[in-house]
């Protein structure tokens, strides 16, 4: 039963590290494929408007 | 009489005309011209034919260079199967496998323990052994789920739950899908490394199967840590788990370099193979746990026991009371006398 519990912890934190990792990683589709010549903001996100109040 | 005496004084001056067209004529170039409006749509795509790979691809700025490709030919064809032929696919190999299984338990009944149970145990796996065992498991069962959902989803639980829950539920299986199958790689690489070695081929595995792991003849037949019908599910899980891992990376991180065709293939050979596991895997599920009394023993505490162990694996009792008598205990739970190995 302890292997199990194991097991099912093991596969939660491979899980969330993998994402955490890769979430380093990886670039959103608007940085990723589009140049710098089309982008009117650093943050391609924006493109020039304010940023959002959070 | 009007018109043909105004044709007679028209006709020096189209010949001249005619004259000088001719030698103007004779400069149009004979190939074909694209921007002309009589060109066939046919022509145009044998002219963006590239000299290799298999899309008719334009020009494009941006970084994302596969976004100038206009026509895959190859696109039609694995439309049709991803949209008809794989579910079929599925169709057939898992509702097919589970009504066999559920003939067979109607017919042969739960196999019991040869002897009934002995009170005796056997070490059968270790911690390490049980804890990857369920890693692999429990990942894959995600992975099966989430799979699944990809393929029937639409078309089962849509109409069911609704758009707004198939969505998240959907959306979440994506990401349970990418993430979780990490664990489930590792899982396949550890088992790989820990059992190859008792389930590489044996000449005693023809008899096993030859008699059908005991269900054909007299007895069972001897079988050393894993019986044929093991090194078959292990073989599956290990080469079906290793093409899953491949083809799903190649999806998930897919290079610019690789070819349309290429991703195309990896994704077929990830959803035939997945269906094809899934339907193995519940054979698996089902022969561990109601099919065979004392299974479930060996992955939930274990020990299993020694009847079982010698109708199922007679050859690894003899060699584990030789070396490793500790593994078997003592006679506590007041059951019947163990059978002799054969």
């Amino acid at each position: 039963m302890t292997s199990f519990i194991a097991a099912v912890l093991a596969v939660i934190g491979i899980s969330v590290g993998a994402s955490m990792l890769l979430e380093t990683q990886q670039r959103t589709a608007d940085a990723a494929y589009t140049t710098t010549g089309a982008r009117v903001d650093l943050d391609p996100r924006l493109n020039g408007a304010p940023a959002p109040k959070h | 009489m009007i018109a043909t005496m105004s044709f007679h004084r028209i006709l020096p001056g189209l010949l001249l005309i005619m004259a000088l067209a001719a030698p103007a004529a004779a400069q149009q170039p004979t190939s074909v011209n694209p921007t002309a409006s009589s060109v066939k749509e046919k022509q145009l795509l044998e002219a963006l034919k590239p000299n290799s790979g298999d899309t008719l691809s334009g020009r494009v700025s941006i970084p994302d260079k596969r976004a100038g490709d206009l026509i895959q030919p190859g696109g039609t064809e694995f439309r049709e199967f991803h949209e008809k032929t794989l579910g079929r696919i599925g169709i057939i190999a898992i509702p097919g496998m589970l009504a066999l299984l559920v003939m067979f338990y109607f017919i042969r009944g739960r196999v019991p323990i040869e002897g009934g149970p002995s009170g005796q145990t056997i070490v059968r796996f270790g911690w390490m052994s049980r804890f990857v065992h369920w890693l692999t498991a429990t990942s894959f069962l995600a992975l099966g789920l989430s799979g699944l959902n990809l393929v029937f989803g639409k078309s089962i639980l849509l109409p069911v739950i609704g758009a707004s829950a198939f969505s998240w539920l959907s959306q979440l299986g994506k990401f349970v899908h990418n993430y979780v199958s990490f664990a489930f790689a590792l899982g396949i690489i550890l088992m790989f490394v820990m059992w190859v070695k008792d389930n590489l081929p044996a000449l005693r595995d023809i008899r096993w199967i030859a008699q059908a792991g005991g269900l054909l003849g007299i007895g069972h037949p001897p079988a050393d840590r894993f019986n044929a019908g093991q090194k078959l599910m292990f073989w599956s899980t290990i080469v079906g788990g290793a093409a899953l891992s491949v083809s799903g990376y190649i999806m998930m991180f897919r290079p610019a370099s690789l070819a349309m065709s290429a991703f195309q293939l990896a994704t077929v050979v990830h959803g035939v193979t997945g269906l094809v596991l899934v339907a193995i895997i519940a054979a698996h599920i089902y022969i561990g746990s109601v099919g065979m009394e004392g299974a479930f023993a060996a992955m939930g505490k274990g020990k299993v026991d020694l009847n079982w162990a010698k109708s199922h694996h007679s050859i690894w009792v003899d060699k584990v009371a030789k070396n490793r008598p500790q593994d078997i205990s003592q006679n506590t739970a007041g059951g019947r006398a163990p059978a002799p190995a054969e």
